[in-house]
């Protein structure tokens, strides 16, 4: 019987060479993958909680560009809420940039919509929405990473 | 040839050692790089109480979570309402989490009273405290356990050597075919190569921006911190931030309304981090030249509340010390300060070195090197035994406020004057969490060092706690200029 790991062959010695080769370029592709992280940019859904509304909010594109910024409004009881204004501001707290305020437009009862968000560069930025309306004042803030 | 046929079997001998050394010893490291937990110690000038509040650092979530309610001397007895409510942004289908609630009752005795509340969520929370009339909310982060990808990568490619080992042995044996073994035995190469290239980055790969302290605070950050991988930004300083106060006249003295704004963008600083035991260190000099150095509670974003035990009639000047997300201490100076009532209120007489007896203990000072020409060092002897408790994490304060113009109350000259300093008294550092108050350890002596950079009257309040009681002890220093102080030399 022949021995195993007897490589004394020209083309065995090649094989697990190449085949160890192989792998280790795989594990260096995965490595690289881990250390640069999430890629990000992709559409961000956030959902926080206000003293009197919930508030999803959803980003089309968080990436450095323009973006749509879709937001529901929900009352204690769950149900959609339409507060009498609502206003969306995007800041970078770093710089302490308040880079819009906008308000968006209603599309459904409880659902707002905001075309066109400018975001200029990657980085932090927080998106505060303020609601006002028969029941009170909220103030609801989503942190957000946004690619370069 | 001999040689070259045993050269493998010595080969595969030697991994063999080295998987089995490595995976031996390969422990997983919970919390590697990622928000540890700890405790939080927040000093809060609730009503006319001033509290610590300890929020014990949460080892399970689901799971309790501790808070010790620390009263000083002179708290009223009382029930307040203990709540803890997530706050965090999340995404996905993750839980919202569910608040608890508990009723503590603060005796008179000065002391730590517990309570017991749970979290089921990780991610950023919020304390409530409610004496009925006072609410003080504090935030802090409810930490998940987090392995760093890197270390996980290693972990995960000694498992794989460990893995692929037994199949190279079992096919080695099982297998007719020379070359079948060859590849799992190729893979344990490739393995091990990415456990130990892994191995060695853990300590490389920088941690990531710790959730609450560098970056706002969400579920998701929290529970995987290097998610943003690269979109983190380097810089997490934010800009300076401004003091409004705006005061009401009680019967009892002042019941300060406070605004934080960002100086830049003029919304809601919320991003205080606790510093030195305090989200906001407020020192107000009295117009007969007392202090107040207090900690308001937070009662929303960017809003704070604190009441000023003074009636004295005259001005009152406002500092503020805080410490945003992202870092950096940043002094406050409100520039209005404020008034009570339309009359002035004479200088209390303050001494300089020597004996006092203040709130039942005797204080000896002894100040050394009073010019400009280098350091000037403030001593005080509180007592005779090491029983100073670490007041705000330390065993002493000062305060210093000058130079003091004359023919004004203090207040007005302590609002005009050009410095205003706040020094410290460490408490030893020593292995594990940050002593409370209930360790009565330190002292008797303080030392405290500044340096002076104009000449003039100054005041400094030396603070030190002993027996659950914050003595005040003010001092008055007059510091000499650069030229008289060598003049005095070469006398």
């Amino acid at each position: 019987m022949r021995a195993p790991f007897v490589t004394n062959r020209k083309h065995d010695r090649r094989f697990v060479l190449g085949l160890v080769g192989l792998l280790c370029l795989v594990a260096a592709g995965a490595l690289a993958v881990v250390l640069a992280g999430a890629a990000g940019g992709g559409p961000a859904t956030l959902r926080a909680g206000g003293a009197r509304h919930a508030v999803n909010l959803t980003v089309a594109a968080a990436r450095a560009g323009t973006t749509a910024v879709d937001l529901t409004v929900t009352g204690a009881d769950g149900r959609p809420s339409t507060p009498d204004e609502i206003e969306l501001e995007v800041l970078m707290p770093q710089m302490g940039h308040v880079l819009s305020t906008v308000r968006p437009s209603a599309t459904s009862p409880g659902a707002y919509r905001a075309e066109a968000v400018s975001l200029p560069m990657g980085g932090q930025y927080e998106f505060t929405v303020r609601l006002s309306g028969p029941d009170g004042d909220d103030r609801v803030v989503f942190p957000l990473l946004v690619s370069g | 040839m001999r040689n070259q046929r045993h050269t493998p079997l010595a080969r595969f001998s030697a991994v063999l050692c080295v998987v089995v050394a490595l995976l031996s010893g390969a422990a997983p490291a919970w919390a590697d790089g990622g928000p540890a937990g700890q405790d939080v110690h927040v000093a809060q000038t609730l009503g006319t109480r001033e509290l610590t509040v300890v929020v014990r650092a949460v080892e399970v979530v689901p799971g309790p979570l501790r808070v010790n309610v620390i009263t000083h001397a002179g708290t009223p007895a009382g029930g307040i309402r203990l709540s803890a409510a997530p706050t965090g942004v999340r995404s996905g289908d993750d839980a919202a989490g569910s608040p608890s609630e508990t009723r503590l009752d603060l005796g008179a005795e000065p002391g730590s009273y517990d309570a017991d509340l749970a979290v089921d969520v990780v991610g950023p929370w919020e304390l409530v405290l409610d004496d009925g009339e006072h609410t003080g909310r504090i935030p802090f982060v409810v930490p998940a356990p987090v392995v760093s990808p890197v270390q996980s990568l290693s972990q995960n490619g000694f498992l794989a050597a460990g893995v692929l080992l037994v199949l190279a042995i079992a096919t080695a044996v099982l297998s007719r075919r020379a070359w079948v073994p060859l590849i799992p035995a190729a893979g344990v190469v490739a393995a091990i190569a990415v456990g130990a290239v892994g191995a060695l980055l853990t300590g490389l790969v920088p941690p990531p921006p710790r959730p609450g302290v560098e970056l706002d605070a969400t579920v998701d950050n929290v529970r995987d911190p290097y998610a943003g991988g690269a979109l983190a930004p380097q810089d997490f300083s934010r800009p300076p931030a401004t003091l409004v106060v705006a005061a009401r006249q009680v019967p009892t003295g002042a019941d300060l309304a406070l605004t934080v704004t960002d100086g830049s963008s003029g919304a809601p600083a919320d991003d205080l981090l606790v510093h030195d035991s305090a989200l906001v260190h407020l020192v107000v000099v009295t117009p007969s030249g007392g202090l107040r150095h207090l900690h308001p509670a937070r009662t929303g974003p960017g809003t704070y509340r604190v009441l000023v035990d003074s009636t004295e009639q005259g001005h009152y000047a406002v500092s503020a010390e805080i410490a945003r997300r992202g870092g950096g201490v940043q002094l406050l100076r409100s520039a209005t300060g404020f008034d009570l009532g339309t009359d002035t209120t004479a200088p209390a007489p303050v001494a300089g070195d020597g004996p006092r007896r203040i709130g039942g203990t005797d204080v000896v000072v002894r100040t050394e090197g009073l010019d400009t020409a280098g350091a000037t060092t403030v001593h005080a002897r509180f007592g005779t035994g090491n029983d100073l408790q670490p007041w705000l994490g330390m065993v002493g304060h000062m305060i210093v406020v000058g130079p003091l113009r004359g023919g004004q109350d203090v207040g007005r000259a302590a609002q005009d004057a050009p410095v205003w300093g706040h020094v410290h008294h460490m408490v030893p550092t020593g292995p594990g969490d940050q002593p409370d108050e209930t360790v009565a350890a330190y002292g008797p002596d303080t030392t405290f060092t500044h340096h002076f950079s104009l000449p003039g009257r100054y005041l400094v309040w030396l603070q030190a706690e002993r027996h659950y009681s914050v003595l005040t002890v003010p001092v008055e220093l007059t510091i000499t200029g650069r030229e008289d102080a060598e003049r005095e030399e070469g006398r």
